[in-house]
């Protein structure tokens, strides 16, 4: 089994953020972001040198929790530090973005890393399609064209037009081709039948975030289904299950450093006006909204944009064997980490990467 | 330059799967349709072929190159074999796309299974004016499953031909 650090690229200060979405600019100090991107690629430049294969970027928007609003850019910058690890795009959202940009992205990255792109699809959480005003019931629908024009896009030679449900575009033709032929390494990061039909179908992997170990086993049970259906098996680097963590030298210590996270009332997560995110969620699931019932909701309503709490918590032993039910239950091959939580500085989690590169990984590669 | 009597009429050429009724209803709210190129009248006119009928228009595009002004041929067969070039009686056709004078859009379905990936650059790479598209969401038979951009990709190439790539829709929101 691999593992992957995920370049969140955090706030230093973040800490200090209130619990809500967006986090106003106003928060952000040039000088302290200055000095947090390059924390933040010096813990991918250890990470690397303490065995982990993959380094990752997530595309979020108007939060300085992970601070990649256009990954592409991190990613090359990363890339040129980190000269061996794959460059694992997990990558864009589909709905928000020009395919045709994605794909241009994308095939630069693969050029500039000499094929060590991965790139992952997502439709994103549900307060960012307010980031570049698409309509929440046209989310999915987007993300599935998104990605096929993507993928025709990079193996398309000749130039085309794309008569599409929300995609026109007259001419195409992506430059540079992609190193990896006939396109780079690919999955979808989801947990909608569709979208795991559509990996399925198209020979792409499978990401699972943030979710027990027995509800992603009941997506990866279908996703394997699938894919015999198709004629085919992933291979383990196919699938990614991205989790959050904190490690300790002691189960102990971790529990308490976590307690100290509630006590405080800051667990992990980002608030939305309950009012938007009730909107929000029933445009998505396609119900008609009675807007005179939209009065004045409260600033700290659902949680719709952070990450729901720990997936993994503990000493060595026990964030190991949490993050092998993964492989033995769900068959997921890469473990993608997200260690910046808010309380952490910079020392801690290069801590915590030496604890983790010592204690767990060697155990982890011998799965 | 086009006109909007440009072409003068349409011949739209059915496969032998069938007619194509949404894409003719579409297409006759702006042109003169005709069936046959016998009913086209005696100004140049547009073809329009659609799976094996994509066949004929080609040939008509090869035989009468004075009168064929625009060629449209949609989910066209004439090179489907896995190695990309025709088998049978297309292979002919295939031999002779370097021929076509005129300008042509080829169409495919993007879910198409009967035509090999690499035929839309084989028919683009031999015809000295042609541009090809892809619709989503559709197989072999685009006019019954995404009839209304079908004709509206046929439309807007039989009006603009190869200048069809510039937009023209205003994106203004509040003017």
């Amino acid at each position: 089994m691999k593992a992957s650090y995920l370049g969140a690229m955090g706030y230093a200060d973040r800490r200090d953020f209130p619990p809500m979405w967006p986090t106003p600019a106003s928060y952000s100090d040039p000088a302290v972001s200055v000095q947090s991107y390059q924390d933040g690629m010096e813990e991918c430049e250890f990470a690397e040198e303490m065995g982990f294969e993959w380094v990752s970027f997530s595309e979020h928007h108007y939060s300085g929790r992970i601070a990649t609003g256009t990954p592409a850019v991190m990613a090359a910058a990363v890339a040129e530090r980190c000269k061996t690890v794959k460059i694992a795009m997990l990558g864009p959202l589909m709905p928000l973005n020009n395919p045709v940009r994605a794909a241009e992205e994308l095939t630069l990255l693969d050029n500039l890393t000499n094929g060590r792109l991965v790139m992952g699809f997502l439709r994103g959480t549900p307060n960012e399609d307010q980031v570049y005003g698409v309509n929440p019931a046209e989310g999915r629908g987007r993300m599935l064209e998104g990605m096929d024009l993507i993928l025709k896009a990079m193996t398309e030679p000749q130039p085309f037009s794309w008569e599409g449900r929300y995609y026109q575009y007259r001419t195409v033709s992506v430059w540079p081709r992609p190193v990896q032929q006939p396109f780079p390494a690919a999955l979808v990061a989801t947990r909608s039948d569709d979208c795991v039909q559509y990996a399925a179908e198209h020979g792409l992997g499978l990401g699972v975030s943030f979710i027990p170990v027995e509800e992603t086993g009941r997506i990866t049970d279908k996703y394997h289904a699938w894919c015999a259906d198709n004629g085919w098996q992933p291979q383990p680097d196919q699938m990614v299950f991205r989790g959050s963590i904190y490690l300790a030298e002691t189960d102990a210590l971790a529990q308490e450093w976590f307690d100290r996270q509630t006590d405080r009332g800051r667990a992990p997560g980002m608030a939305l006006r309950s009012s938007v995110s009730q909107v929000i969620q029933a445009t998505r699931a396609g119900q008609d909204v009675d807007y005179g019932n939209v009065f004045a909701g409260s600033a700290s309503g659902d949680i719709v944009g952070g990450a729901p709490g720990l997936t993994f918590v503990g000493g060595p032993d026990k964030v190991f064997n949490e993050i092998r039910e993964y492989h033995d239950r769900c068959g997921m091959g890469v473990i993608d980490l997200f260690f910046q939580q808010p309380s952490l500085t910079h020392r801690d989690i290069m801590e915590e990467l030496d604890l983790f590169g010592r204690e767990v990984l060697p155990r982890l590669k011998e799965l | 330059m086009t006109t909007a009597e440009s072409p003068g009429a349409v011949v739209i050429l059915d496969g032998a799967a069938g007619g194509n009724p949404a894409l003719r209803a579409g297409l006759s709210d702006r042109w003169r349709t005709a069936e046959s190129v016998a009913d086209a009248g005696s100004a140049p006119y547009g073809v329009v072929g659609v799976s094996d009928g994509a066949d004929a228009a080609l040939q008509h595009a090869l035989n009468d190159p004075e009168n064929v002004e625009v060629l449209v041929l949609v989910s066209p067969t004439a090179i489907r074999s896995a190695a990309g070039h025709a088998d049978g009686d297309a292979a002919g056709l295939e031999g002779r796309l370097g021929e076509v004078q005129c300008p042509t859009l080829v169409v495919f379905g993007r879910d198409d299974k009967s035509v090999q990936p690499e035929a839309a650059g084989i028919y683009r790479e031999r015809i000295a004016n042609c541009s090809i598209a892809f619709v989503y969401d559709a197989g072999h038979d685009i006019a019954a499953q995404r009839p209304q951009a079908l004709v509206n990709l046929v439309s807007d190439y039989l009006e603009r031909r190869e200048t069809f790539i510039v937009q023209n829709r205003s994106s203004i929101i509040n003017p």
